[in-house]
């Protein structure tokens, strides 16, 4: 039945179609077929491994929290106020999802570093260093992830119109409150999806991190950063790490379905 | 208390004088809304609705003068009492019931926000959702309700929100025939407030004690 239905589609659509399909899937396959299923659980309660993938929860789950924090007001203003010149502060709040990572880590690096623009009084004022720690790689992973959010929830926000918070504000329900009773509740669903994109992103996030925080295991060396290194030494594992990190995208991706992403 | 008595000031006198902006010209109003009952009336596009979203408080003068009960609450300048401080309910003529929240607690919004606790308001509630003749379906979400049937919902949340001033948009728009005369009724005989009812219906601009004409 599927060769009849593929067979009617016309050529010149269906060979770079599946051509597509093959590009996305072999390297897949390749990993899978490398992966040592037999030493695999062994090789993922290694030490090293189980350091970073403390690091990576602490770190992802870190950045989703901010970006829900800082994200959530940030698409509300964004799809409420009428803010001077929109096309610029949009694509500025836009710009980390198709900056290459390694020049946000530099960027980082520039800005809060020890003898950065802020990063000088940072230091000099509250003693505060960010490079090479763990709170430098949630900044990173923060900044490549928000925009992920702060787009899901923007969109749903300007779909939604402003309706229901006009009539929130007709049964005396001041700003805050039609934002907490009504606004927030009637996007739960887009508010989920840009959680899982963001943690996703800053799950899977690796330049901006290795030119920001390094790699140093314990406190800044996620799984990402470990599959590199593991990679010379021991490619096994790194085989062993990149099945599990790819285990979990699978994972948000099936979650995810039927809410966001089959829009 | 009778549940369908709002605890409220009484009726109050609304004055609109001065030009409002619609998408593409002006609109000059010059209203002055003091019975108990108001109809109002007149042609499509002719700011009917943008009248209640004034006074509502939805919408701003771009020059005048609004008061409610003789106090200046837009002088299209530094004076803008924001909606949710304005003692105005409103029946939205396209419902915005809110959808996470199951229609009995819809209904309760307003009487939470006015500081009843979860249980009282809902009590309170089921009352004026009795009376619109929606109790069988109070704990469904709005999704789950007809078009009339979210109508009524609308009116039932706007009749609880304990405001001097209660803006209808075409409540019996979309509700059938068997249960107009009866809102009609209800909405009649809601005292001591003021009630600005938009209407292209000629049977419900019978029953008010003034009619406004826009034109």
């Amino acid at each position: 039945m599927l060769m009849i239905r593929l067979l009617r589609a016309p050529l010149p659509l269906l060979v770079p179609a599946m051509l597509a399909v093959a590009l996305l899937v072999v390297p897949l396959v390749g990993l899978l077929q490398r992966a040592p299923w037999s030493s695999l659980v062994s090789r993922l309660v290694d030490d090293a491994v189980l350091e970073a993938t403390r690091v990576s929860l602490v770190v992802s789950f870190s950045a989703a929290g901010l970006c829900l924090l800082l994200g959530l007001p940030l698409a509300w203003v964004l799809a409420r106020v009428d803010l001077p010149f929109p096309r610029l502060v949009r694509a500025a709040v836009l710009l980390p999802m198709v900056l290459p990572p390694v020049v946000a880590g530099a960027a980082l690096l520039f800005a809060l570093g020890r003898r950065g623009l802020v990063g000088q009084w940072l230091d000099s004022w509250f003693g505060v260093t960010l490079p090479f720690t763990t709170a430098g790689t949630i900044l990173a992973a923060t900044f490549v992830a928000l925009p992920f959010f702060v787009t899901t929830v923007e969109s749903a926000l300007v779909a939604q119109g402003r309706d229901l918070e006009e009539a929130a504000a007709v049964n005396a329900a001041g700003p805050m409150t039609a934002f907490a009773t009504v606004t927030v509740p009637s996007i739960r669903g887009a508010i989920g999806a840009g959680l899982a994109l963001s943690w996703a992103r800053a799950f899977g996030e690796f330049g901006a991190t290795i030119t920001f925080a390094g790699s140093l295991g314990g406190r800044t060396r996620t799984l990402p950063l470990q599959t590199f290194l593991a990679l010379e030494s021991d490619p096994e594992s790194a085989v062993a790490i990149s099945v599990l990190l790819l285990a979990v995208s699978l994972g948000v991706l099936v979650a995810l379905r039927g809410r966001w992403l089959t829009r | 208390m009778s549940p369908l008595r709002s605890p409220t000031a009484g009726p109050a006198r609304i004055e609109v004088r001065g030009l409002v902006r619609r998408d593409d010209f002006t609109l000059p109003l010059d209203v002055a809304i003091g019975d108990e009952r108001t109809a109002v009336i007149g042609p499509n596009g002719v700011g009917k609705t943008t009248l209640l979203r004034l006074i509502a408080g939805l919408e701003r003068l771009e020059s005048g003068q609004l008061t409610i009960d003789g106090r200046v609450v837009d002088d299209a300048g530094s004076v803008f009492t924001a909606a949710h401080q304005r003692s105005v309910a409103v029946a939205f003529q396209d419902h915005r019931l809110f959808g996470h929240l199951r229609v009995v607690d819809n209904v309760a919004y307003p009487l939470r926000r006015a500081g009843l606790n979860r249980n009282t308001a809902r009590a309170r509630a089921a009352g004026y959702l009795a009376a619109v003749g929606l109790s069988e379906v109070a704990m469904v979400r709005p999704a789950q309700l007809s078009g009339g049937q979210r109508q009524r919902a609308s009116i039932a949340r706007a009749l609880a929100t304990p405001a001097q001033v209660l803006l209808l948009d075409e409540p019996l728009a979309s509700v059938d025939d068997q249960s107009r005369e009866a809102l009609r009724d209800l909405l009649i005989s809601t005292e001591h407030r003021t009630v600005v009812w938009v209407t292209h219906d000629p049977n419900d601009a019978k029953y008010a004690n003034s009619t406004l004409t826009l034109s």
